[in-house]
């Protein structure tokens, strides 16, 4: 199975990538999950044919939070019962009254996130033409072509993209960024103290992805961020 | 990572015999009331397991005890659900005070013998023998308890046997029984719609949760029954057709374990602190750094240190370990308010801080820092630092600067000493500017566009508020800057070569005192009618300020008048022209630069040296 790998660059002002323990009451983890990338790159260019893997996750602004008070509701639009009989007949209602049944969220998220994910594709059926899906992926990402727009963790922090040359060297925390990366509508004081991601961070075990085919189980990989980078994602996984 | 760290306080507690910490698999329960028997199971007495307690009026209070049992707390819902040799009076005797459903009460007692009769063969004690017998011949139609004893049937009850000290729970043949099922049976065999899956906490295929106990007690203003932190309670935080904790699959031993370290956290009140809505605990992973620990929180948190004095009694209950810890925490906490590093044991301990705030039955975490205990110090010190805005004024000398007078500073101010009052303080901000402490970060734009626009409408400026205002734009120009970038210093002290809006926040100081040199006891000075717009459109105000001032300087005798033209002068010479309007960040220096005037003017010169232009 022949693999490719493609880099992106992503960002945006705020983000939630929640944890599931704390994901009502939200609690961002510190750093985008491989999950939540998936999500972007396949909101930019995905086939059938082709199958996503998350290899690595790079860091480029410091980890801030903040927290953030949302509007919700309680209850969902049952899908098998009012949708349903609404789908049959053609009428029906599938309204929530938002006002009658209100619920007020607190939030801690991130701000001011700026990442680049590392990702290969996998071939699952058709031609093995490589060429064709990098190439398709590559126009999409630097024309801004989304089948969807990509998001941050939830539909509402926006996700920002741009395609990055699979060879350019990512700075390490303690260099400064390369200017054209910091030209986009991007805040400034996210760009100072990246020294902070130097090191070594032990995230704990974060949220790999969720094996839909077995009853929809979440997986866990244990997540360490080194000199501001989650490498080997799909390795990390197989140990867990 | 908050649960983890939870959990790892707690094994570290449940390792120390003093710390008192249940085990998994067991829970504290009042007890009210003890059935005992004979070792044929008749019915001794039933009795009082109260105890006496002293009340604040100097009254005796029974109080029921905490004995630990078996199982957790007492299932709620409608089911019938006996627990193993302990429960309510409905269940233990089949009697309940003013029974509405006696069928009930019947059917909850039956439940209660049918359990036990089970286990009866499995556990094989004599004790166990007895209630079994006793349960079996009870009649508990015919009970009625007079009302001596209908006092003590309210809470839980226990079986102990007649002679013996402990309960029979306590026994060794019954817990060595309860002890093993534990262990093979994890669960408690109950819940049946239990699952197995990977736990996010350790990694390892555990059995989930479906609900996190113990309910978590103590965050202030959440339910009193408790609230918990993991909580799936509407159908819309539900994903992927999974209910409850199965969303999160924490397993049960672990959310055991960390449910019960955070309720004993937040009773231990040496170690929570209510900032606005949010209860903020703290804790620190080595007995040994208790003191650093107490300086940090002192300096960051404490509302009681908004009084220190050396001789305040609350200083005593600060710490009242001996004179020597006490001189050692006066010290370093000196040293930190100075914004410097203080010296102390166990600072490369862990370090956790957590703020939760309720939300109903749900908590929600308002902020949370965890690193080495040196980092924290080192942020606070830097908090301080920032906030270094001098001359103190005697009253606030020594003071930390606490998050909570940081709050404070934005509340209502009619120029006597504020009253803490919680209810002022916006919720929100309270949890962001905590978090900037702990993060070293920004202070939140809220936080200077609040005190800025409290200062113009009382029109007070405090040192306390000085001291924000310059703590706000030193932070966020040092984060702009970058480490080790160079960044333009605000003036810590009086500086006569300070940026325009602090010169015109300097002038305005002069005029004002000014005025009231020339019309002394005058109601109303240009403070009151000026203050807000010569602050923020200080070319609307200020050439008629400067007219008014003419007439002031002209009441004042002639040595005076030429020293005060001289330091108007020397004011103005700093300054092109009067901007139209200021930016917030530009108000705020305003005020300071009015608040080091005006200090100045009020001081007498020979404690100033620095202020030689003032001279009179």
């Amino acid at each position: 199975m022949a693999q490719h790998g493609v880099r992106l660059r992503v960002w945006g002002p705020t983000a939630c990538f929640a944890r599931p323990e704390m994901k009502v009451e939200a609690v961002s983890y510190d750093v985008m999950t491989p999950s939540a990338a998936r999500g972007i790159v396949e909101a930019i260019y995905w086939k059938p044919e082709i199958r996503w893997v998350i290899t690595a996750i790079h860091v480029l602004s410091p980890i801030r939070f903040m927290s953030l008070r949302t509007n919700g509701v309680a209850s969902k639009i049952p899908a098998k019962g009012a949708v349903g009989s609404a789908m049959k007949k053609g009428s029906g209602a599938i309204a929530l009254y938002a006002d009658e049944d209100r619920q007020q969220f607190a939030a801690q998220v991130l701000r001011d996130v700026h990442y680049i994910i590392e990702a290969r594709f996998e071939t699952l059926s058709g031609s093995d033409n490589a060429g064709k899906h990098l190439g398709m992926f590559q126009r999409r990402a630097d024309s801004g072509q989304c089948f969807h727009r990509p998001y941050l963790g939830r539909r509402e922090h926006e996700a920002f993209f741009a395609w990055v040359d699979p060879e350019t060297t990512v700075p390490a925390p303690s260099e400064p960024l390369p200017a054209d990366w910091t030209t986009e509508p991007y805040p400034v004081i996210a760009q100072a103290d990246r020294a902070s991601l130097s090191g070594e961070r032990d995230l704990g075990y974060m949220l790999w992805d969720i094996d839909h085919p077995s009853d929809r189980t979440p997986h866990f990989f244990k997540a360490v961020l080194r000199d501001g980078v989650i490498r080997d994602i799909d390795q990390e996984r197989r140990l867990a | 990572m908050i649960l983890p760290s939870l959990i790892d306080y707690y094994d570290r507690l449940v390792a120390d015999p003093e710390a008192e910490v249940v085990p998994f698999g067991y829970s504290l329960q009042k007890i009210s009331f003890c059935v005992v028997l004979n070792p044929s199971g008749k019915l001794v007495e039933i009795a009082d397991a109260r105890v006496p307690v002293e009340t604040t009026g100097g009254k005796q209070k029974l109080l029921a005890r905490q004995v630990r049992v078996a199982g957790q707390a007492k299932p709620s819902g409608s089911g019938l659900n006996p627990c193993l040799l302990w429960d309510n009076a409905a269940y233990l005797l089949g009697w309940k005070a003013d029974d509405p459903k006696p069928e009930r009460t019947r059917a909850s007692f039956e439940a209660y013998r049918d359990h036990h009769l089970d286990l009866r063969k499995e556990i094989n004690d004599e004790g166990f023998d007895a209630v079994c017998r006793f349960l079996e011949t009870w009649d508990s139609v015919a009970f009625e308890p007079d009302e001596a004893t209908c006092a003590y049937l309210s809470s839980f009850g226990l079986f102990r046997l007649d002679g013996e000290r402990g309960y029979v729970h306590q026994r060794r043949g019954v817990d060595g029984w309860y002890q093993r099922t534990l262990q093979a049976q994890p669960s408690g065999a109950e819940d049946s719609t239990e699952q197995h899956a990977q736990s996010l906490i350790s990694g390892l295929p555990r059995t989930i949760a479906r609900l996190h106990e113990p309910k978590i007690q103590g965050v202030w203003g959440a339910q009193s029954a408790g609230a918990t932190i993991v909580s799936f309670n509407s159908e819309a935080s539900e994903s992927y057709g999974k209910k409850q904790g199965h969303n999160a699959p924490v397993s049960q031993e672990e959310a055991f374990k960390y449910c019960t370290v955070l309720k004993r956290l937040l009773a231990d009140r040496d170690r929570v602190e209510q900032i606005g809505d949010t209860t903020a605990v703290w804790w620190v992973d080595s007995p040994e750094a208790k003191v650093a620990e107490d300086v940090m929180a002192k300096a960051a948190f404490a509302r009681f240190f908004n009084t220190f004095d050396e001789d305040s009694e609350d200083h005593d209950a600060v710490a009242a370990e001996d004179a020597a810890d006490r001189e050692r925490l006066k010290t370093a906490i000196q040293k930190l308010t100075r914004g410097e590093l203080p010296d102390l044991d166990g600072v490369d301990e862990g370090f956790h801080v957590l703020g939760l705030s309720p939300n109903a039955a749900r908590l929600s975490v308002r902020f949370w820092w965890s690193g080495p205990l040196r980092d924290m110090l080192e942020r606070v010190a830097q908090h301080h630092a920032d906030a270094r805005l001098l001359p103190v004024p005697p009253r606030e000398q020594g003071r930390p600067m606490t998050i909570f007078r940081v709050l404070q500073a934005t509340a209502r101010h009619d120029g006597t000493p504020p009253k803490p009052d919680a209810k002022a303080i916006a919720h929100k901000l309270a949890g962001e500017v905590a978090r900037s402490v702990f993060s070293g970060g920004p202070y939140p734009q809220s936080l200077l566009e609040a005190i800025v626009r409290r200062v113009r409408t009382d029109g007070v400026i405090t040192h306390t508020r000085a001291a924000i205002v310059k703590a706000c734009i030193t932070r966020r120009r040092r984060v702009l800057a970058g480490p080790g970038g160079r960044f333009q210093e605000v003036p810590v002290s009086l500086n006569p070569d300070g940026p325009g809006p602090y010169q015109l926040g300097r002038l305005f100081a002069v005029l004002e005192k000014t005025q009231t040199d020339a019309l002394p006891g005058t109601n109303r000075t240009i403070r009151e009618g000026y203050f807000s717009s010569a602050s923020a459109t200080p070319a609307a105000v200020f050439p008629r300020l400067l007219r008014l001032s003419q007439h002031h300087l002209a009441k004042l005798d002639p040595g005076f008048k030429t020293n005060r033209e001289k330091l108007i002068q020397e004011v103005c010479s700093h300054l092109e022209t009067f901007p139209k309007q200021l930016k917030l960040e530009e108000q705020g220096l305003f005020q300071i630069g009015y608040y080091h005037q005006r200090q100045d003017l009020f001081t007498k010169k020979s404690e100033t040296p620095v202020s030689e232009e003032t001279s009179e």
